[in-house]
């Protein structure tokens, strides 16, 4: 039953989703789209641009999305449903016994190793996004010029640099 | 008379994490300062300090900071049933948001113009987590375990074309047996 499919697939995406939405992207395209064909490249991509400017974290809109095109609005609340309930259950134990998982030091080893591991994806991520969206050298260009724009102005909230290259997109492009 | 008082903050938790949910645009970071003035100066819930440590909470757990941060607040409140009302609180408003644009998504790309925006967000996106990158090579302390790790990761991932599923868990298990804590 293709309901309980998104649900155990969202379920498994949102226990290893250490390290924020950027992060869980790669992972999602592999499952979604690579190794299930639920929804093509280009799609999720597109949708990136939209989850990363539109409110709530970037990975539960995007399981939002790709649920609703399988199975409607259903589809869409059994997605984000299933990328929250394990995190929810974890949070839920660790506040319980009050947060003695930080002085874990099994838990910080494995804490370590995975920002390792979160670093690649992010790598990953940019690999996807550049392979599949850019198709010439302005969008490099553009890139370039938010990584410097994010490295100078490290405080300001990234979705005034995401609106200003939306706008600059529509111009250029 | 306490259930009453009880149901009262549980739905002003709730009101309070549904407005933060619509109005913070940006990911989880964005929310917080919005979050800690209305739940630390405003309503007093909570004090700065307790707020700062479930922040930093929701940094090493799974899940999205968002929703870590509904758990830990509604839990202090109001205990599973408030982490369960704030949770929920700021899941409808992106479930809503992103279901109206799916709806219209096949509409909407056909305008080569909306193509065009969402070619220069993607283009900031790339930058900004380019950046991300960065700024974590400089604050990650290197050891000989983490190089090796770093580098048997992106072997798996870029050259094997291992899922990443599994470059995470051989990457957390290789850490609890060979790595050190930070």
């Amino acid at each position: 039953m293709l309901l309980l499919r998104i649900f155990l697939e969202f379920c498994k995406i949102g226990i290893i989703s250490f390290g924020g939405g950027n992060a869980v992207f790669p992972i999602l395209h592999r499952e979604v789209v690579e190794n299930l064909h639920w929804i093509p490249e280009q799609e999720l991509l597109y949708m990136v641009s939209i989850a990363e400017t539109t409110p709530g974290p970037i990975a539960m809109n995007l399981s939002t999305f790709v649920g609703y095109k399988l199975y409607g609005f259903l589809g869409a609340i059994v997605a984000t449903a299933g990328y929250n309930l394990l995190p929810f259950l974890i949070a839920i134990s660790v506040i319980i016994s009050v947060g003695k998982l930080k002085e874990n030091k099994i838990y910080k080893r494995f804490l370590s190793a995975v920002k390792v591991v979160v670093l690649v994806l992010l790598m990953r991520a940019v690999y996807i996004i550049t392979r599949g969206g850019f198709h010439d050298f302005r969008p490099y260009l553009l890139s370039f010029a938010s990584l410097i724009f994010f490295m100078k102005f490290n405080k300001l909230n990234p979705i005034y640099l995401l609106i200003a290259t939306g706008l600059i997109g529509m111009i250029v492009f | 008379m306490k259930s009453k008082k009880t149901l009262k903050a549980i739905l002003e938790i709730f009101s309070i994490f549904f407005y933060t949910a619509i109005f913070t645009f940006g990911g989880g970071v964005a929310m917080l300062p919005v979050l800690e003035k209305i739940m630390v100066e405003k309503k007093k819930y909570l004090e700065e300090k307790e707020f700062l440590e479930f922040f930093s909470l929701t940094q090493i757990l799974p899940g999205s900071i968002m929703c870590n941060m509904a758990v830990f607040v509604g839990y202090r409140i109001a205990k599973f049933l408030g982490a369960l009302v704030c949770v929920i609180a700021i899941t409808i408003p992106p479930l809503t948001i992103i279901t109206l644009i799916a709806i219209f998504y096949g509409r909407l790309i056909e305008y080569p113009i909306v193509k065009k925006i969402m070619l220069g967000i993607l283009a900031g996106v790339v930058g900004e987590v380019s950046g991300i990158i960065l700024n974590m090579f400089k604050r990650t302390k290197f050891n000989n375990f983490k190089i090796f790790l770093l580098l048997f990761s992106f072997f798996l991932m870029f050259v094997f074309r291992l899922n990443p599923i599994y470059v995470v868990i051989i990457g957390a298990l290789s850490g609890i047996l060979l790595g050190k804590e930070d």
